[in-house]
């Protein structure tokens, strides 16, 4: 499910100076990012008359200044500490997991025509079926501990990884393939020289697809197991109509996801230079 | 002629494999059950399985848990169209705010919506207002997204024939920028549609009375592995066609 | 320059191409087409589109195999890419656009085995001759098309190949760029002294750069005529505006315009089936 349709604005045209190039492309930013802090400062300020004035009732929303004191609050507290940690962690060693098999997964459909033919439309219909139904016998298999979670985590995230590569691999322009073969590249120099840099920019859009869904996975398995872990905590505020610590701690996990993604995108920027205007 | 042989040998290569990929899944199924080395409770044999089917579909429980997923699918979709395409085109169509909310938009993306399912329960309750409203609001980022970046990117040069061939402003909506702006609106309405449908049955799954998602937790908390099963495979099916009949429909669009 | 040896460096004997549409028809891409190339020589294909001249091109390099008929260089027969002795030129240029401009040039000695410093050497030397060597450290998607063109050009000059082919190397560019790139190209070519089988759609380039024009048949790709260009090299621009230019080329317009009506009305008859360039 890949969500991600709004793509970054393709910049055109050939520029020899890049030092002029990039000038001009600020200016218009930065007014839009004022814009986007005052969309931000309405909204929240928004939020919190309609609290205060009890538009809403404070059983069922807390205003921003209380989901606040409850963050701070919440910090202190090593239980949800450790959970918060523990999340985490089973998000990372998930998505290790999916990027590994996924990447070796895509690179064998994506080179082998037989493996893609094969298994590719089977992993294409697990991609595109909503796996939090299995959820249920991954809870029977495993328990509700951290090695279901884990898995369910790496299997969410594998798919994403595993059809984006492939159609990154099987993408690669195959005129540049030629022109590798009309200099004599052998079998191997044409797979690093050519397939893997060409390759590259699905992989990593993949990486962050398997990132997201990993991610995903893992919390879901937290709000359903939610015998323990952050499921747990939400659980117990839900239920004891702690409604600022129930923001609090989803506002925390999504502000986790927005860093996580930005880090992303950043290093992404600096690793592809080369992508001038390929978009 | 020749090469037509070879793609037809390979065809049959590909399906030997995969039916035998399934034979050996199968086998591996049913011996494991009959041997006894997995609980019925974890993997119950696939008889089992098979004889729920006639039972669910006798069971007026099933239907009804049907209805209220499907019901709740419509209002979620509902939601997430109106309010996606309401946004979208008065985003969409004034540049500094299209401007302001592609940042905003790419933020809500990187999110896992999943997180606010516990709100959606805090405000609408535990019955199905929550799950239209949760399926809604994640149906809502596709169809919003895709309609911002139609509206925003129909090529200048297309309004400028427009103006050149004399078109009124009415006509210039109507004749260039809607047919232009279509097929990528509608694919956002498609996989908003997808969306929706998973965010209702992951709502039913983390917390709810009644439908297809309830069903499947229920029947596993109570260890009914085999209507569980039976559970999962119905809501796969179900899903399937859903996107298939998305799908059509877009096909059908788009060569219009 | 000094001694045009009349031995042949490159034979097609009897190459025919067919292949088969999605259909299944069978099509004749090629027919029996024989052809010496010369050392030193600048040879032109030039015909209508989709006459084969873009696949006989691949078929001399060994980039594409042939249905029958045989390819000799420097007598041993083709099977498959020789990089030491031919080097390409694509028309839609072909730079990996992840490297720099100078590691594109670099590449195929890379491929090679050559170590870095002599690699780095030989591709700096072939940037300069071709007037780019201020931006080895840009990307392809920093250049103009003219640009990556040139770059094109010196990584298959930076391979020291005795023979280039050259697919529409200028079919992308506009009609200022590319009549100053055949110029620059007839300089780079004087100063290295290369074998040049060159396909093209532009009379005037065709007529320019060659010794020899090799004018083919709509489908069925035939060789129907060859025509010699007796003009001293180095070419000068001026050439360009002179009486037997115009003559030779107005010639050369009469060959090709029965073969491209002829391939535009079977076009429009629907005979003409798919498969614009090899």
């Amino acid at each position: 499910m890949s969500t991600d349709q709004t793509a970054p604005p393709v910049t055109g045209i050939a520029v020899h100076d890049r030092g002029a190039g990039s000038a001009p492309r600020r200016r218009p930013l930065s007014g839009t990012r004022l814009g986007v802090i005052a969309v931000l400062v309405v909204w929240l300020g928004a939020w919190e008359l309609t609290v205060r004035l009890g538009l809403i009732s404070s059983t069922f929303a807390a205003a921003p200044s209380e989901i606040a004191v409850a963050m701070v609050d919440l910090a202190g507290n090593a239980g949800v500490r450790a959970a918060f940690v523990g999340a985490i962690g089973m998000f990372l060693v998930s998505f290790a997991i999916a990027a590994v098999t996924g990447v070796l997964a895509g690179v064998a459909m994506g080179l082998s025509k037989i493996v893609y033919r094969v298994f590719h439309p089977v992993v294409l219909g697990l991609f595109s079926t909503p796996k939090m139904i299995f959820i249920p016998i991954f809870i029977l298999v495993a328990g509700f501990g951290v090695v279901s979670k884990i898995s369910y985590g790496a299997v969410s995230g594998f798919f994403p990884v595993a059809v984006t590569v492939t159609a990154g691999v099987r993408m690669v322009d195959r005129r540049l393939l030629l022109a590798a073969r009309s200099m004599g590249a052998s079998r191997l120099q044409a797979l690093r020289g050519v397939v893997v840099p060409g390759s590259l920019p699905a992989v990593m859009a993949a990486l962050w697809y398997g990132m997201k869904h990993a991610l995903l996975g893992v919390l879901i398995m937290e709000l359903f197991a939610s015998q323990e872990g952050i499921g747990h905590y939400i659980g117990l505020y839900t239920s004891t109509f702690r409604t600022d610590r129930v923001f609090a701690l989803v506002l925390g996990l999504a502000i986790f996801a927005i860093l996580l993604g930005s880090l992303w995108r950043w290093q992404e920027k600096r690793l592809s230079r080369w992508r001038g205007s390929h978009g | 002629m020749g090469t037509a042989g070879v793609a037809r040998r390979e065809r049959l290569t590909v399906v030997a494999i995969q039916l035998g990929l399934a034979a050996v899944v199968v086998a591996i199924w049913v011996y494991q059950t009959r041997v006894g080395r997995v609980s019925p409770i974890l993997l119950p044999r696939p008889e089992r399985v098979l004889q729920e089917f006639p039972e669910l579909l006798r069971d007026p429980v099933f239907w009804n848990s049907l209805r209220v997923t499907a019901l709740e699918l419509v209002g979620a979709f509902a939601l997430a169209a109106i309010s996606g395409l309401l946004v979208g085109v008065v985003v969409g169509r004034w540049a500094p705010a299209a401007r302001v909310a592609t940042p905003l938009l790419a933020w809500a993306q990187t999110v896992p919506i999943i997180l606010f399912y516990p709100i959606c329960i805090l405000l609408f309750g535990i019955g199905p207002m929550s799950k239209v409203a949760f399926g809604g609001f994640y149906g809502f980022f596709p169809i919003a997204a895709n309609t911002v970046l139609a509206l925003s990117t129909v090529p200048a040069r297309y309004l400028s024939a427009a103006a050149a061939l004399g078109a009124s402003r009415r006509q210039t909506v109507t004749r260039v920028l809607i047919p232009a702006a279509r097929p990528l609106i509608l694919s956002g309405v498609r996989l908003g549609a997808a969306l929706c449908l998973i965010g209702v049955l992951a709502g039913e799954l983390l917390g709810s009375t009644d439908g297809l998602g309830y069903r499947i937790a229920s029947s596993s908390g109570s260890f009914r592995t085999p209507e569980l099963y039976a559970y999962i495979t119905v809501a796969l099916v179900l899903v399937a066609i859903f996107n298939l009949a998305i799908t059509r429909a877009d096909d059908r669009n788009a060569q219009a | 320059m000094a001694e045009t040896t009349s031995a042949a460096t490159l034979t097609a004997t009897d190459v025919t191409m067919a292949y088969q549409t999605q259909r299944g028809h069978t099509v004749l891409a090629l027919d029996r087409v024989s052809l010496d190339v010369r050392r030193g020589e600048f040879v032109s294909l030039i015909g209508p589109s989709g006459c084969g001249k873009s696949t006989l091109l691949y078929i001399l390099g060994g980039l594409r195999r042939q249905s029958s008929g045989e390819i000799v260089l420097d007598g041993q027969r083709v099977t498959g890419p020789t990089p030491r002795k031919v080097g390409f030129v694509f028309q839609d240029y072909t730079l990996f656009p992840w490297r720099t401009i100078i590691s594109n040039v670099e590449v195929g000695l890379e491929f090679r085995g050559i170590g870095k410093r002599e690699r780095r050497e030989r591709a700096e030397h072939n940037l300069d001759l071709v007037g780019l060597g201020a931006f080895a450290n840009a990307y392809p998607s920093e250049l103009s098309g003219g640009m990556q063109q040139r770059v094109a050009i010196a990584r298959a000059l930076s391979m020291d190949p005795e023979i280039l082919l050259m697919d529409e190397p200028f079919g992308a560019l506009d009609e200022q760029t590319r009549t100053v790139l055949g110029e620059e190209l007839a300089r780079i070519l004087e100063k290295t002294g290369k074998t040049i089988v060159f396909v093209t759609h532009s009379l005037s380039e065709a007529v320019f750069l060659s010794d020899r024009v090799v004018v083919m048949s709509a489908r069925p790709g035939r060789i129907k005529e060859i025509l010699t260009v007796d003009e001293p090299r180095p070419r000068q621009p001026d050439f360009s505006t002179s009486r037997s230019f115009t003559d030779l080329r107005n010639g050369l317009f009469e060959l090709l315009h029965e073969e491209v009506r002829a391939a535009t009305l079977a076009e429009m008859s629907g005979a003409g089936g798919d498969g614009r360039r090899g």
